[in-house]
């Protein structure tokens, strides 16, 4: 009896810390799913995988693998690190699979990025796959800065040659001129490949379309990368407008045959989660796919399209993925014109802000978490309504959600309040997003909401 | 049955008041704590729980006084897992003691010294207990629980904000957390006996009262059970004696009682045979004792209230301009009455109010305070003012809550980002809710221009002045 009734107490007394501990475990569970599903893929017969499909890469005369992976978003660990363990695990599932094009770049995870890769593939086969690697054009100033760096990427991946290289994040004509032409670093590039320590040179490009003309009328490249997907796609009868350039900036790189590498093909997880009706749409249509799948398979679905870059951060995506390129199906010319407009309301994406969650904008000097916001926004805040009519205490349920949301998950001192328009994340956005004004629309938003749903109590 | 009624009402009552603090019960049953009540000169409320008393004997200690049922609940877990150690025995009242404190606090409140009997006061300390140990937990593992949940089963949860009220206050509760959980684990409700400023008060009230647990003196067979189980140490079973003035009505000696010689009956009604049993009031407290600590403690009140108040408070140097919480109608009253319970500060929607360390000097520690660094006082709320059990944050309603001034804005042109950075931030003018703070034009230069009629205090240009030290500081009237 005694000792029926201390089990009893005991779990009394656990049951007090239980909700915490509880928390925490079941987010350890699935990282533990993840790797024992990982483990055992391992030990599988590997003769009949099924491997992803490969297109011919001209200038290098290899097959490279539909897929690429993109080593900006891998998984974390507490928020911050890297978790390599399992990232390493991602990476050999994926190489298994025939992956074999590897994505990084200098300010990645805080630079962690490369030395994780180059760590991760030195159990292969050096010439077994590309990996590529790009010179942080906004971090240079002098040539000095261009050889120190370059330098410090081959240490870091542990390599004695980049596959491709590419000029990162190029999006300003006045940049572009002073660090490559000015300062010479486009020569010294060239003289690294003539020494064979980089294979092929492109270039990452963000810009318009002038520029983009500019770049490859005038200068000899081997290969290039956009952003495709098909929200920013526009036809050849639509004049290009804000994001809404790939179309063309893709038929200029096809004109000039180009090898085109895309980045962004699901706009940072955006387009892996459509609006209601647009879902049932896509999936009334091809039940089987994901939402995700669309967007990997229209930027690949291009002729000139080599490889498609996705930042995989979990095991699903990167399963999913690797699913969409096995046996790859094209999109037909129906069905790319069905996915830009899947259940005929394609304006209501107008209000959604543009962010890719690429984070080159962190950290802000002032702790806003810009991207977080941003996310946030896209996914609940857009439902909520507008603030004007929010003041008129029409507080639909949408409304409270956000507000729910945006405090869930945004620490207080990183909410877009404390933004000071400041302006210093303006010229870092790759998608060009003002920045600051988004910032304060949600503030307004937040702050309406907040009011009609006042805590009154007398 | 008596025992299983107390108990379970007891639990309901500690779950209450205790959801209240976490936030999860709008209004909780803090009006009803006695202390509170007494300082809000809530006499409707005084005077239920004295007639109570006077009829039933100390059920507040039983089962409204959180802090009584929390030993309990330590005493539970003692009987389960050590109960070869629950032996009491009978104590002596120590009645010098019992009032001795509770003169000592009265004189200390009169001299100003107000939180003196906020030191003892059980309900303030249970809440301090919770807001400092207890919700950090409870909030930290529900916000686990939400993270996990938001797309499943349980719906969208709302997360908590903030999770940790500051070391200093935290130790200090843990040090009542630990002091009162070793001594309900070693000796019962002896705090609730000897020490307790309100379990004395209600004792005195409880020596007459009309129901109270009697021992039969013909049916007890003498086996003792009874008084070494007695939490309160109050029953001598070779005298047939229960003390009342200490008893809390644990109601465990009726339900111990093999031959159910206890029962809880009318004062003077007469048992089957053999005398009338003595209460302790007799031997143990004359009517001459009583009168004269009363009397001595009245006299010592009247000669410090003819001292002026607050002679010894000002031995502690306070912060020169503290912000108050919205509803404290002046500094004197709000020191007078707040009971440092932290209620409000675990309320607080937006974490603006916090213990206080040393800002309102030594002997505020505790109390709530404004703290802009955390937060700002919502613009449309008032939630602090209306939960308040002891009226030191006075009812305000919402209109007179967003007029109300507790402080003005102060700015500083030396930290602030225009002179430092050259940036034209704005961001006090842009969230002052009423309009107080517009950038101005100074010689060609944006800067903010304070309009301290409007200026109400609330601290939002504070907390959104990105400079460090601030350049917009919110001073206490």
């Amino acid at each position: 009896m005694t000792k029926k009734m201390d089990r009893r107490t005991a779990l009394k007394i656990m049951g007090a810390g239980a909700l915490g501990i509880v928390g925490l475990a079941a987010g350890v569970a699935n990282r533990q799913l993840f790797i024992d599903f990982l483990d055992k893929d391992k030990q599988q017969d590997q003769s009949n995988v099924a491997a992803i499909d490969t297109t011919l890469y001209k200038p290098s005369g290899t097959q490279l693998s539909r897929l690429g992976f993109g080593c900006m978003r891998l998984p974390l660990k507490g928020g911050e690190a890297i978790d390599t363990e399992l990232a390493e695990k991602m990476i050999d599932y994926a190489y298994r699979r025939g992956v074999n094009y590897f994505d990084t770049a200098y300010m990645y995870h805080g630079g962690k990025s490369e030395t994780f890769i180059g760590q991760a593939l030195k159990k292969y086969a050096r010439e077994s796959f590309f990996l590529v690697d790009k010179m942080p054009t906004y971090m240079v100033s002098s040539l000095d800065d261009a050889k120190r760096i370059f330098q410090e990427q081959l240490d870091r991946c542990q390599t004695t040659y980049f596959d491709n290289y590419l000029l990162h994040y190029v999006h300003d004509r006045n940049e572009f001129d002073n660090v490559y032409i000015k300062q010479g670093v486009l020569d010294y590039l060239r003289s690294e490949k003539a020494a064979g320590r980089i294979k092929h040179l492109g270039f990452s490009y963000h810009g318009n379309q002038d520029l983009l003309d500019h770049l490859v009328d005038n200068y000899p490249w081997e290969f290039v990368m956009i952003q495709l997907n098909y929200q920013d796609w526009n036809e050849p009868d639509e004049i290009p407008h804000d994001a809404r350039i790939e179309g063309s900036l893709y038929r200029k790189l096809e004109a000039k045959g180009l090898p085109v590498f895309v980045m962004e093909p699901v706009k940072g997880g955006r387009l892996a989660k459509l609006p209601e009706e647009d879902t049932r749409v896509l999936k009334s249509h091809e039940p089987n796919r994901s939402i995700a799948s669309w967007a990997i398979r229209f930027a690949a679905s291009h002729k000139n399209v080599v490889t498609v870059l996705s930042g995989m951060s979990d095991l699903n995506q990167v399963v999913d993925n690797i699913n969409t390129m096995t046996d790859f199906q094209p999109l037909t010319a129906s069905e790319q014109k069905l996915v830009q407009n899947p259940a005929g309301n394609a304006g209501e994406n107008d209000k959604l802000i543009n962010c890719t969650n690429c984070k080159y904008c962190m950290p802000c000097p002032y702790g806003v978490n810009i991207p977080d916001n941003f996310q946030i926004f896209n996914k609940y805040g857009v439902a909520a309504g507008n603030a004007e009519k929010i003041k008129a205490k029409n507080l639909g349920k949408e409304a409270k959600a956000f507000l729910i949301q945006y405090k869930n998950n945004i620490p207080k001192a990183a909410r877009a309040d404390h933004c000071i328009r400041c302006g210093k994340c303006l010229h870092l956005c790759p998608q060009h997003l003002p920045i600051p004004e988004h910032l304060r629309k949600i503030d307004i938003l937040v702050e309406a909401i907040k009011k009609a749903d006042g805590k009154e109590t007398i | 049955m008596l025992f299983r009624l107390r108990v379970t009402v007891a639990l309901v009552f500690i779950m209450a008041l205790t959801a209240g603090f976490l936030g999860l019960l709008a209004r909780p049953l803090t009006w009803l704590e006695f202390l509170p009540a007494l300082l809000a000169v809530n006499l409707l409320v005084v005077a239920v729980l004295i007639i109570l008393t006077a009829i039933l004997g100390r059920v507040y200690c039983a089962a409204l006084c959180p802090l009584g049922v929390f030993q309990d609940i330590v005493f539970w877990f003692k009987k389960r897992l050590r109960p070869k150690q629950v032996q009491f025995s009978f104590l002596k009242e120590a009645v010098a003691l019992r009032y001795g404190i509770l003169a000592a606090l009265f004189v200390a409140w009169v001299l100003g010294l107000y939180f003196i009997p906020a030191l003892l006061d059980p309900y303030s300390i249970y809440g301090r207990m919770v807001t400092n140990l207890l919700a950090p937990l409870w909030q930290q593992g529900f916000n686990n629980v939400a993270t996990l949940s938001s797309d499943h089963a349980l719906g969208l949860l709302e997360k908590y904000d903030s999770v940790f009220q500051g070391t200093t206050a935290f130790v200090v509760a843990l040090g009542y957390f630990i002091i009162l959980t070793s001594l309900a684990w070693r000796y019962g409700r002896l705090y609730c006996q000897t020490i307790c400023p309100v379990g004395t008060m209600l004792g005195t009230v409880s020596r007459f009262a009309w129901l109270r647990p009697h021992m039969a003196a013909d049916k007890c067979i003498g086996c003792g059970l009874c008084e070494r189980h007695c939490r309160s140490s109050c029953i001598d079973v070779k005298k047939h004696l229960i003390d009342n003035s200490r008893c809390v009505l644990c109601m465990e000696c009726l339900a111990d009682c093999p031959v159910k010689a206890i029962s809880y009956s009318h004062a003077f009604a007469a048992p089957a045979s053999g005398p009338i049993p003595q209460t302790a009031q007799g031997p143990l407290l004359s009517r001459r004792t009583l009168l004269l600590t009363v009397g001595a403690t009245l006299g010592t009140a009247v000669a410090g209230l003819a001292r002026g108040e607050n002679t010894l408070a000002v031995l502690a140097a306070p912060q020169e301009h503290p912000v108050l919480p919205p509803g404290a109608s002046t500094k004197q009253q709000f020191f007078q009455k707040c009971t440092a319970c932290q209620l409000c500060i675990s309320k607080c929607p937006e974490q603006v109010l916090k213990p206080a360390t040393t800002e309102y000097g030594m002997f505020g520690t505790g109390k709530p305070i404004m703290d802009y660094t955390r937060g700002y006082c919502d613009f449309n709320c008032n939630l602090c003012s209306s939960i308040c059990p002891s009226q030191a944050i006075g009812s305000l309603a919402l209109q007179a809550k967003q007029t109300k001034k507790i402080g003005v804005a102060n700015y500083d042109f030396h930290q602030c980002l225009i002179n430092k950075e050259n940036v034209v931030c704005g961001n006090c003018a842009i969230h002052c809710p009423t309009g107080a703070i517009t950038m101005g034009d100074f010689n060609g230069k944006k800067l903010p221009r304070i309009n301290e009629s409007k200026c109400i205090g609330c601290g939002s240009c504070e907390y959104h002045c990105p400079a460090t030290p601030k350049a917009m500081r919110v001073e206490g009237k």
